[in-house]
């Protein structure tokens, strides 16, 4: 087993981080439970330092837990499995995306998979309406543009869930509807979203549900925010690697 | 301030005469420490690499431990080397004192610290998201290592130079290690510290200006490439 089964329906049973020793220890993440849907979007909010980023980063396979389980619905893993498991199929978006020197299309040459073409950069560019900045210099982006590059690597890569931790962070209302748009379009195609906002307000949109984060435990949960993608049932599961639109 | 001008004119009219020895001095010279720097880049890049972005224990020791030997004379490193590879020593048996072999070898321990200190800058310059990023593309880690290394290509170049630099114009090790031996391995700075003794200004000069103009072109070339990477808006 080499793939996660798509759309996913992941369960993150007892996640657990904390950081340093003995008396000196500071919980992170107490016993977070949790649960990720293929085309449903899922809005993570909660005060800065509540372990909003900490959670994103580990579902995302950057950040080791001391503990948690996951299971895929085909198998109960723990994390160290679980992180080669996810491979290619979890993406994790920074608020602030890093652009590696070089082009746009540089850049978003790199998200490109070995049997995808060239092409699929033109696509890309055209799907997050970066067309006319194909040839600027990443660095220079703003912040609304780098976050739409990291959305059009995203979109390349085609992963099973996708994770972004406060994409709209410092936007203004046009880019954040934009952002937005282009979100609705993962969930369309079966993604999963987790998205970590200080906001409760934002993305309310496309959000399907709402959790609360309170020092390291998710006090509040607000469920069917909307009406979830009923066409994404176990009848349909796909793997990832039948489901390359741009390959 | 004439018989420095002279001096220098006879450097300049031995260099043009093309006299053998002379260019058989430089010749050695770019051989042994391009040998070196080959043989050290690759093994050194990749641990300032690892130092950068992975933890694993003594890791902290080991980037002190490089910082240190930065500071460490290249007489030093000569000589330790020599109770190494003297008849004596370890590896005593090899017979590589007095050979380009035991250049290249000093010459590598020169280079190795600079080239790990300056790449685990240059790694760590990018901060953890770089890499990350870089991971998070490719799904694989050979091609995450070149994006990065593309990322801090210029950094490292001028890590290539540095240590180039040094290890071309240093004159303790290869004077213990190699023992300045004639067309074999009497290189430009220790030809410079030989002709100097004897009172021989020209031909010293001569190299010296050699040193300088290598360490201009080298210079210049780095300037070149990193103006091919300066971001222009558009």
């Amino acid at each position: 087993m080499t793939e996660i089964a798509r759309p996913v329906n992941l369960r993150y049973k007892n996640i657990v981080k904390s950081y340093g020793k003995g008396k000196h220890t500071k919980l992170i993440l107490d016993n977070v439970e949790l649960e990720i849907k293929g085309g449903e979007c899922t809005l993570i909010t909660g005060k800065n330092g509540s372990g909003k980023s900490t959670l994103l980063r580990i579902l995302g396979g950057l950040l080791a837990p001391n503990k948690a389980m996951i299971d895929t619905g085909l198998q109960t893993l723990k994390w160290n499995k679980y992180r080669k498991l996810i491979n290619n199929q979890v993406m994790y978006l920074y608020q602030e995306p890093y652009m590696f020197d070089g082009t746009v299309r540089k850049n978003l040459s790199y998200a490109l998979h070995k049997d995808q073409p060239k092409e699929a950069v033109d696509q890309a560019l055209k799907w997050a309406e970066l067309e006319n900045r194909s040839n600027t210099q990443a660095k220079f982006l703003s912040g609304g543009e780098r976050q739409r590059v990291a959305l059009a690597q995203a979109w390349l890569k085609q992963p099973a869930v996708l994770l972004l931790d406060e994409p709209t962070a410092n936007m203004d209302t046009k880019s954040r509807t934009r952002t937005e748009d282009l979100l609705s379009t993962f969930k369309e195609t079966g993604t999963a979203l987790y998205i970590a906002s200080h906001d409760p307000n934002h993305f309310h949109r496309i959000m399907n549900h709402r959790l609360l984060l309170e020092e390291g435990r998710i006090t509040q949960s607000d469920t069917d925010l909307l009406d979830s993608s009923a066409e994404y049932t176990n009848d349909n599961v796909t793997l990832l690697s039948q489901q390359k639109p741009n390959t | 301030m004439d018989s420095l001008a002279s001096t220098t004119f006879d450097a300049i009219k031995l260099l043009f005469s093309g006299d053998p020895e002379i260019w058989t001095i430089i010749g050695i010279s770019f051989q042994i420490s391009t040998t070196a720097i080959l043989i050290a880049m690759v093994p050194a890049v990749l641990l300032g690499f690892l130092l950068a972005y992975y933890s694993f224990p003594g890791r902290r020791f080991l980037v002190a431990f490089f910082n240190t030997m930065l500071a460490v004379p290249a007489v030093v490193v000569g000589l330790t080397l020599y109770v190494i590879l003297s008849r004596q020593g370890p590896l005593g048996e090899w017979k590589l004192l007095f050979t380009q072999t035991a250049m290249v070898l000093g010459q590598i321990a020169l280079s190795f610290p600079i080239l790990v200190a300056m790449s685990h800058t240059a790694f760590q310059s990018t901060e953890m998201r770089a890499w990350d990023t870089a991971k998070t593309l490719s799904n694989n880690i050979p091609k995450a290592f070149m994006i990065i290394m593309r990322e801090v290509r210029f950094a490292l170049l001028g890590a290539l130079l540095a240590a180039y630099g040094r290890i071309i114009a240093e004159v303790g090790a290869s004077m213990m290690l190699g023992g300045n031996i004639l067309n074999y391995t009497r290189n430009i700075p220790t030809a410079i510290a030989l002709e100097t003794s004897k009172g021989e200004f020209a031909q010293g000069i001569a190299l010296g200006i050699i040193l300088v103009l290598m360490a201009f072109f080298l210079t210049i070339s780095l300037h070149i490439m990193q103006g091919k990477g300066t971001v222009i808006h558009d």
